[in-house]
């Protein structure tokens, strides 16, 4: 099903179903969890428009091996109360759809390095506002758990 | 306002008379100064050279505002449109272009996101030469899209009524899901993705 404008014009789409829940055991608040590729790797991610960076769970990264020497290494970056180090690298993440065209966007994303287990506490990978969630036109159906998204073009 | 440093070079002394010759130095511009003054033998040179400091002549000289400090200042109090007011006014071909890198890595530490994004454009057009700005300029893109009309036949609705029915048995552990079938579970996604070299179609999912 397709989301429409008052004046019939297309909005959006393509959806996937999300998870509403909280993103680790440890976490006080529920997410919106969605699946995704990351630079063609499947796994999850939760969108955080609080969030500037799309930022990548180190567990995934060091499964899709990303390579050092493409990034802006040596950046600092707030997350949840920990200033963590890391590069930013230019990764490609798709959205996955249940219904409608996947899409895959470039994006700016901050990889933690050597970071201890306990201070990331396995949150998955985030999806933030300005270097991904801008391109985008997005919708959240919480009564059947969809995510809406799309171009301004489709 | 900032102190320079004074370094004494050489100094000759003619009966009552020194003619002290020193070069003083602040942020990286440097200018030699002579001077003559009447002091005894007994002067030491220290003095003459503290004394020295006081002279007008070398505080007009590197007193000035300099304009790259004043960008650093109003970027760290996050002044941002006054910032790009002032960096407009700068004639960047006098300025190596780490001191750009300089801006864009400072803007990244305070988090100004949109402001590096800026920043690494203009770099980029500025020092169209330098692969270091250019490298910048590529990473920190707006998103772009690069595929839009890939198909899609993975059964994401499938693995997410497998999670909701299997969340407690399977909750800490990494699942791999094709089709809302379980394929395979670990501790470790590193472990359980290598077990599964092609991805296509699998779902990596740690179960809360």
């Amino acid at each position: 099903m397709a989301l429409l404008f008052t004046n019939g014009n297309l909005f959006v789409k393509a959806w996937t179903p999300y998870e509403y829940r909280p993103a680790t055991n440890s976490d006080l608040t529920n997410r919106i969890i969605i699946p995704i590729e990351i630079e063609g790797f499947p796994t999850s991610a939760f969108i955080d428009t609080a969030s500037p960076y799309v930022v990548c769970s180190p567990e995934v990264a060091e499964v899709i091996n990303i390579d050092p020497s493409t990034s802006i290494e040596q950046i600092s970056y707030n997350i949840r109360g920990n200033r963590l180090r890391g590069g930013i690298h230019r990764l490609s993440i798709t959205l996955l759809a249940q219904q409608g065209n996947p899409l895959s966007i470039e994006s700016s994303v901050f990889v933690p390095y050597h970071i201890d287990k306990d201070v990331w506490d396995s949150y998955p990978t985030v999806l933030g506002l300005i270097t991904f969630l801008e391109l985008l036109r997005f919708a959240v159906d919480s009564f059947e758990e969809k995510f809406y998204f799309g171009l301004n073009t489709d | 306002m900032y102190e320079p440093n004074i370094f004494h070079k050489n100094h000759f002394t003619d009966q009552s008379q020194t003619l002290l010759n020193v070069c003083v130095e602040s942020n990286s511009v440097s200018k030699d100064f002579s001077f003559t003054f009447v002091c005894s033998t007994s002067t030491p040179i220290n003095s003459a050279i503290a004394e020295l400091f006081s002279k007008q002549a070398i505080k007009n000289t590197f007193n000035k505002p300099n304009p790259i400090l004043s960008l650093e200042s109003l970027l760290k109090a996050r002044k941002f449109e006054l910032f790009f007011a002032e960096l407009e006014k700068i004639d960047w071909t006098k300025h190596h272009p780490k001191v750009f890198i300089y801006f864009i890595r400072l803007a990244l530490e305070l988090e100004a996101i949109f402001l590096a994004q800026k920043l690494s454009s203009c770099g980029k057009k500025l020092y169209p030469e330098n692969s270091e700005l250019q490298k910048f300029a590529h990473i920190l893109e707006k998103p772009t899209l690069t595929s839009k009309n890939r198909q899609s036949d993975i059964d994401l609705q499938a693995n997410s009524r497998w999670i909701m029915e299997n969340r407690q048995v399977y909750k800490g552990q990494w699942v791999a899901l094709k089709d809302g079938s379980l394929l395979d579970t670990s501790k470790s996604l590193k472990t359980l993705a290598s077990k599964f070299p092609q991805h296509n179609n699998i779902y990596f999912t740690k179960v809360y």
